[in-house]
């Protein structure tokens, strides 16, 4: 391959440009992992940087033994798995009449539920709604009110549109089911988009936390975001001046390893779905 | 587009069917909102509480992530002690960290509320109490609460007062004085630096430190919203304007417009000009790192932070009781001192639309009884500690077997908050300051005075940013008039004016 000069350079200045851009991302979380294996005197004396000093496992050792922890990881972990579960065969069975052009009404539902998007209900009639369908203080209470959202399902409404309706017509005639269609032509064909949605509302109920606030009050119930805000949040001054004066406030070292043990889950499923990320991005780019 | 016979028409007659079942929904939802059940009244003939559930709302506290095991907030073994003591079917839920005001505006609306609940905030307290969320307390108090009046004097229980109605118990605070001079003893030592007690005296030490050594003599963190005027309070207290007021002629006033509080501020501007100031005070948010690898020599600092430095220096191999404080000094006039902790900030309240209002207070009165006060300041005798010559007995390691007990207080008490200060090890760090001067600060005795309260803290950020710039030269010290006309444009005249009724009339 021949390049100018011109593209040489370019090429170095890429490669350099993008490494800074990651070495920004990247280096915080190494940061915190390294907090996390030090002992608190140097992490208080701000001498931790990238490498630990005082090398110690006994705040992962705090964390994972913390029962509240272990609690709110399997809480949030429940939410992840079944919400999206919930939340994706919702979607599926909303978008698929909704995308087909022989059943009536579907544009005066998708006005219906686009107003949804832009008009809420506000906070305290929500929280009457939720207190009533005796939702509160229940894990349900962060699945059942968002189990649905209307931009993931016009995502998914139009992927829908999009598959050929020979491909439906012929599967008619071979005697298919309307729920045989769906699944065996319009979902399998549709993975791609499928698995960033998915992806989308997995990371929507990981980080579930201000529904959370609202409607969770015992600890038993509350997900991991709520605890690690907990955890992290400084003491002001004033709160440090109330009763709880003699509290030790939460060590920095214990944070640290907080935050590791609640961020590399999710983390680690991204590497799975980005191979989806990519074609689904490709397929909408040649049908669009 | 393909169409259906009769599509459009259907179309048509199902919107409007749709939009009246959304206004018969609506009319419903309101309805339904309105008519709670406020509870049939749960005392007998004789005034005895016969209802006994009570559902206690708490503000957050670091005590929750402590439990050990299957124990929680509502279960372990002295939740089940006080709940054998007082017969009543107590459960306890907590307030968010975060929002935890609006949490409270929502609980209040939706008429969901629990029998007793701590509200964070002067002014939230106040705001809520005169909406009428909060049942008036003078006669459930002396119906209910005979032991309050062992724990508030008159005065205290005023300050809680709106209109002369009291809705809501300050949560009492025990500790008395939050932060003094800190020094780090190695470098006053190392260049044979005696304690200065005048602000001549304060001068040199902080010139000589930074001759000799070159490192920060004073150090401050001013960047975190309302820190600046805790963070050089014993110098501003040489001057007299350390507090928020000053009395003046029978009347109150802001000590930040005093004459006297610009010639604190030309004193600051020195030192700041000269180096003997860290030159990045305006944007710390944390200067413990700087007193722990002694970068800096001094700082105003909180009495648990001095421990926390304190440990850490040995804990990177240097030696214990390496920074202590010092007296604070005193000024030209022969003022010093720290200002006095202000009263209580969290208030303890009856929601309107509780269904148990006179078991929360009894329960509030069962929580101030002495054995109660022992059980939730100590724990169980013999288990958690013992008694030795009439003497309560208690090691570090009993206390942070239970160091979530503060849990169940309503207010600290005065033997509980040294117990507990003690069994930590931060009472050396806190006996230091006690025997400080303390300033104390009228204002906090005060009611709610709308012009102050609700303005005290956009005048004191107007005040801090101002200061900071007159004393980093980034405004020029002659312009200290206009600033002061600038404050009491803002609102700091109408303010104290207001306060002032009630500080003559008192």
């Amino acid at each position: 391959m021949i390049r100018s000069r011109g593209e040489i350079w370019f090429q170095y200045f890429n490669v350099a440009f993008l490494s800074l851009l990651s070495l920004s991302m990247i280096l915080p979380f190494i940061h915190i992992a390294a907090k996390s294996l030090s002992s608190e005197a140097f992490v208080l004396a701000k001498e931790v940087y990238f490498w630990p000093k005082g090398f110690t496992l006994s705040s992962f050792q705090y964390v994972l033994e913390n029962r509240q922890f272990f609690y709110s990881f399997t809480n949030s972990v429940f939410l992840a798995v079944v919400g999206t579960a919930l939340s994706m065969a919702i979607t599926i069975l909303a978008a698929y009449p909704l995308s087909r052009k022989n059943v009536p009404f579907t544009r005066f539902f998708m006005v219906i539920i686009v107003i949804t998007m832009f008009f809420s209900g506000g906070i305290i009639p929500t929280y009457l709604v939720v207190r009533d369908t005796g939702l509160l203080n229940s894990i349900w209470s962060l699945i059942i009110p968002v189990l649905m959202s209307p931009f993931n399902l016009i995502l998914i409404r139009n992927f829908f549109m999009s598959v050929p309706d020979a491909l439906e017509e012929s599967a008619r005639i071979d005697g298919a089911s309307n729920f045989r269609i769906l699944r065996s032509i319009f979902v399998p064909l549709s993975v791609p988009a499928l698995a960033t949605i998915a992806m989308f509302y997995a990371v929507g109920y990981w980080n579930s936390f201000f529904n959370a606030m609202m409607y969770i009050t015992e600890r038993r119930w509350m997900p991991l975001q709520m605890l690690l805000l907990q955890l992290i949040s400084e003491e002001g001054v004033n709160d440090l001046a109330m009763i709880d004066a003699f509290q030790e406030v939460t060590a920095e070292t214990i944070r640290a390893a907080s935050i590791l043990c609640a961020v590399v889950p999710i983390l680690c499923v991204y590497p799975f779905i980005q191979k989806y990320f990519v074609q689904g991005i490709m397929l909408g780019a040649v049908k669009g | 587009m393909k169409t259906y016979p009769g599509g459009m028409k259907m179309k048509k007659r199902s919107l409007s069917l749709v939009g009246m079942l959304m206004i018969v929904a609506l009319i419903v939802a309101a309805c339904g909102s309105g008519n709670n059940e406020t509870g049939g009244s749960g005392v007998s003939e004789s005034g005895e509480v016969t209802n006994k559930k009570v559902k206690l709302m708490r503000t957050y506290h670091a005590g929750l992530e402590q439990f050990k095991g299957s124990d929680n907030i509502n279960s372990n073994k002295l939740y089940n002690l006080l709940k054998e003591w007082s017969g009543y079917n107590i459960n306890y839920e907590t307030l968010p960290k975060d929002n935890a005001s609006q949490k409270i505006s929502v609980i209040l609306a939706s008429g969901d509320v629990p029998d007793l609940m701590h509200i964070p905030g002067k002014s939230d307290y106040f705001k809520l109490a005169q909406q009428g969320s909060f049942e008036p307390l003078d006669d459930l108090v002396e119906k209910y609460i005979p032991n309050l009046s062992s724990v508030f004097s008159k005065e205290q229980l005023d300050a809680a007062r709106l209109d002369g109605v009291l809705y809501g118990l300050p949560v009492r605070v025990a500790q008395k004085v939050g932060n003094g001079v800190l020094i780090h003893d190695g470098v006053f030592k190392e260049l044979g630096l005696k304690d200065p007690t005048t602000l001549d005296e304060m001068y040199n030490v902080l010139k000589t430190i930074k001759e000799q050594k070159n490192i920060i003599p004073l150090t401050a963190a001013a960047s975190n919203p309302g820190s600046f005027m805790g963070a050089f309070s014993p110098i501003s207290s040489m001057y007299g304007v350390g507090n928020t007021t000053v009395e003046k002629d029978g009347k109150l006033a802001f000590s930040w417009i005093q004459p006297e509080y610009k010639t604190f501020l030309e004193t600051m501007n020195k030192w700041f000009k000269e180096g003997l100031i860290d030159q990045e005070f305006a944007i710390n948010k944390d200067v413990k790192d700087k007193m722990i690898t002694a970068t800096a020599a001094m700082s105003v600092l909180y009495w648990a932070d001095a421990k926390i430095i304190d440990d850490a220096i040995a804990g990177k191999g240097g030696t214990l009781n390496s920074v202590r404080y010092i007296d604070p000094p005193v000024g030209p006039n022969g003022q010093s001192g720290v200002p006095e902790q202000s009263l209580a900030n969290s208030f303890v309240v009856i929601p309107k639309q509780a269904k148990n209002k006179e078991g929360a207070a009894d329960y509030y009165n069962f929580l101030l009884e002495e054995k109660t006060d022992t059980l939730i300041t100590f724990g169980i005798e013999n288990e958690d500690y013992t008694v030795e010559d009439g003497k309560v007995v208690q090691t570090p390691e009993q206390s942070n077997e239970i160091p979530w007990r503060t849990l169940y207080f309503n207010l600290d008490t005065d033997t509980s908050f040294n117990a507990r200060l003690g069994a930590k090890g931060f009472l050396p760090y806190y006996n230091q300051l006690l025997e400080h001067k303390q300033n104390r600060e009228e204002t906090a005795y005060a009611p709610f005075i709308e012009a102050y309260d609700t303005k005290l803290t956009e005048l004191s950020n107007y005040v801090a940013e101002n200061s900071i710039k007159f004393i980093m030269g980034n405004r020029d010290l002659s312009e200290f008039d206009a600033f002061v006309s600038e404050f009491n444009a803002k609102g700091g005249q109408k303010a104290i004016d207001e306060m002032n009724e009630w500080f003559t009339s008192k």
